[in-house]
């Protein structure tokens, strides 16, 4: 019995992994290579690929446009999401009912039906290909207030009386003493935006123009659109835009698998 | 008196800068949709009420009908395969063993990658010449097929073959979880009055992760419906427009051939698949918290 469930991990295992060694193989062969029916290259290795391959494209570019994309909307997202969530558990006032439900009603509707409308509105706002358009209708606030709101609940109102009796202001109480509470729902708010913003394909196709806009994932398939034959300089570009998010991954996993699967492991599913 | 308006106001503040964009990005775009998708917009800004043209348009036409088979098709496929993989898989690194959290993390690691890489590469592994699994295929004697170009049964499962291998680790972190929450005492105690591990397994294990089956299956079915990254990249839906699924159809409609309208109404339908499951989960989950 053990030795079998042994085997099937270390299957499961292979599969999961071969497609990117399939990858890092490719990448080192040269063009004419490709055609060798072999994992790895005969004869020479082509390292040089990945330099070659970036250099080939803005692909300093898509990275800088990337970084700056996801962390804005990540910190964005903390920001609104602590905000609201603190308005939403910290506060009694007629409508608060009412608001929550809008907020959580927002969650229901898949992105893609927004879309066009969405596209108008940025045309006629001055957002369509700017970055800023690329993050706010993308921002998920319905999520990112109700989680912060089941967070910032647990926190004592002893505390934050306290603070207002030693005559400390609403928004001191909120940047003193809610946000520094919020750390583990923030890093897993963050970083589940952080990663949908980086991943995010269909709404930059839609509204960006420029070449030197691009994401990651925009600028990856410009490339391959441009040089379908050079698939080596393809699966080595692909790979040097993997390591980023892979570095994050190796270091914080913990955060990143409860970042990504936030969703059930904070709300819905508790 | 000053305790009130903090009351009042104070909150309203903190949540201004949301609602606005609420508004702007969320609530008046569902609004908009449904508008426009009883109006023509054959080009940008120019709008006229059309009726139920578009809807009639679209049950006359191939094109969403093939679109709304395949994204059925591929929600039925992918998301039963996976949760039976994410469980399975679940289930196997629950156990103590050596280097688990590696393998928790191999297997859950694509999800972090973005689904235009995959595509990318899973493209040029079924390419016709050159791709990895012609050439195994090539070493036992199968002879090269054109994967993707070829035929639309064919290229659509290799898609739904990638989105399985790409999703399941979500799943599955979320069903060690539920692990998590069943304790060793109550498999124990199933095992000490005699049932056999498939037993336990079959009569206590599922039963008790029935509401993480349940979170696990909506998730991926409401996400299932928004599928078109893959399909985007590996075949742009086609040859033709065999392999094209309901959001590829949006996009065709509103940014290739600039009707407005009519993609309004496809998304639509999208929000009505979605709402009757969103429907369909409360309906499930409303007994057991009330019971």
């Amino acid at each position: 019995m053990r030795l079998l469930i042994r085997i099937a991990l270390v299957l499961i295992c292979v599969v999961m992994l071969f497609p990117f060694v399939f990858m890092l193989a490719t990448a080192l062969k040269s063009e004419a290579q490709l055609a060798q029916p072999g994992l790895l290259p005969e004869g020479a290795w082509h390292p040089e690929n990945f330099g070659t391959a970036w250099n080939r494209a803005p692909f300093t570019h898509y990275l800088i446009n990337s970084i700056i994309v996801a962390i804005g909307a990540g910190a964005l997202s903390v920001l609104l999401g602590a905000m609201g969530g603190f308005a939403l558990s910290k506060y009694r006032f007629t409508g608060r009912g009412l608001l929550l439900i809008v907020v959580l009603s927002t969650l229901m509707v898949p992105p893609q039906v927004k879309m066009i409308p969405n596209f108008l509105i940025c045309a006629q706002i001055g957002l369509l290909d700017t970055r800023l358009g690329l993050v706010l209708p993308m921002l998920p606030l319905g999520f990112g207030i109700f989680l912060m709101r089941q967070f910032i609940r647990a926190i004592p109102d002893d505390l934050l009386a306290a603070s207002r009796i030693d005559g400390a202001g609403e928004l001191r109480i909120f940047l003193r003493i809610v946000l520094p509470l919020c750390g583990p729902a923030a890093a897993t708010l963050g970083i589940f935006t952080f990663m949908a913003s980086w991943n995010e394909f269909l709404w930059p196709l839609i509204i960006l123009d420029t070449p030197e806009k691009y994401t990651i994932p925009l600028g990856l398939m410009r490339f391959s659109q441009q040089f379908s034959v050079e698939q080596n300089l393809l699966m080595a570009v692909s790979f040097l835009s993997m390591l980023p998010t892979m570095i994050l991954f190796l270091i914080f996993q913990r955060a990143f698998v409860q970042g990504m699967a936030g969703v059930s492991l904070h709300g819905g599913g508790g | 008196m000053r305790a009130r308006t903090r009351e009042r106001v104070t909150p309203l503040l903190f949540l201004l800068p949301s609602l606005v964009l609420l508004g702007l990005f969320a609530l008046w775009p569902l609004v908009h949709a449904v508008v426009m998708s009883f109006q023509h917009w054959r080009i940008l800004g120019d709008a006229e009420p059309a009726g139920f043209d578009n809807y009639r348009t679209l049950l006359a036409s191939d094109h969403f009908w093939v679109a709304l088979r395949n994204t059925l098709v591929f929600a039925f496929v992918t998301v039963p395969l996976g949760l039976v993989l994410a469980l399975g898989s679940a289930l196997l690194l629950n156990q103590p063993l050596r280097a688990r959290g590696l393998m928790r993390g191999i297997v859950f690691y694509p999800v972090t990658v973005s689904m235009v890489v995959i595509a990318l590469l899973w493209r040029w592994m079924f390419s016709e010449n050159y791709g990895i699994v012609n050439s195994l295929l090539g070493s036992i004697g199968i002879e090269q097929q054109a994967w993707l170009s070829e035929s639309p049964a064919k290229a659509f499962a290799v898609i739904m073959a990638l989105s399985v291998w790409k999703g399941f680790g979500y799943g599955m972190v979320i069903y060690l979880a539920g692990l998590q929450t069943i304790p060793d005492a109550v498999r124990e105690a199933a095992r000490l009055d005699g049932a056999s591990r498939w037993q336990t397994f079959r009569h206590v294990t599922l039963p008790l992760l029935n509401p993480t089956t349940l979170f696990v299956a909506v998730i991926a079915f409401i996400g299932s419906f928004q599928v078109f990254d893959q399909v985007y990249v590996m075949t742009q839906g086609g040859p033709g427009h065999s392999t094209s699924v309901l959001v590829h159809l949006i996009y065709e409609l509103a940014y290739v051939r600039f009707q407005m309208g009519l993609a309004c109404a496809v998304a639509c339908v999208l929000l009505a698949i979605t709402l009757i499951l969103t429907g369909i989960q409360f309906a499930l989950i409303r007994p057991r918290t009330e019971g």
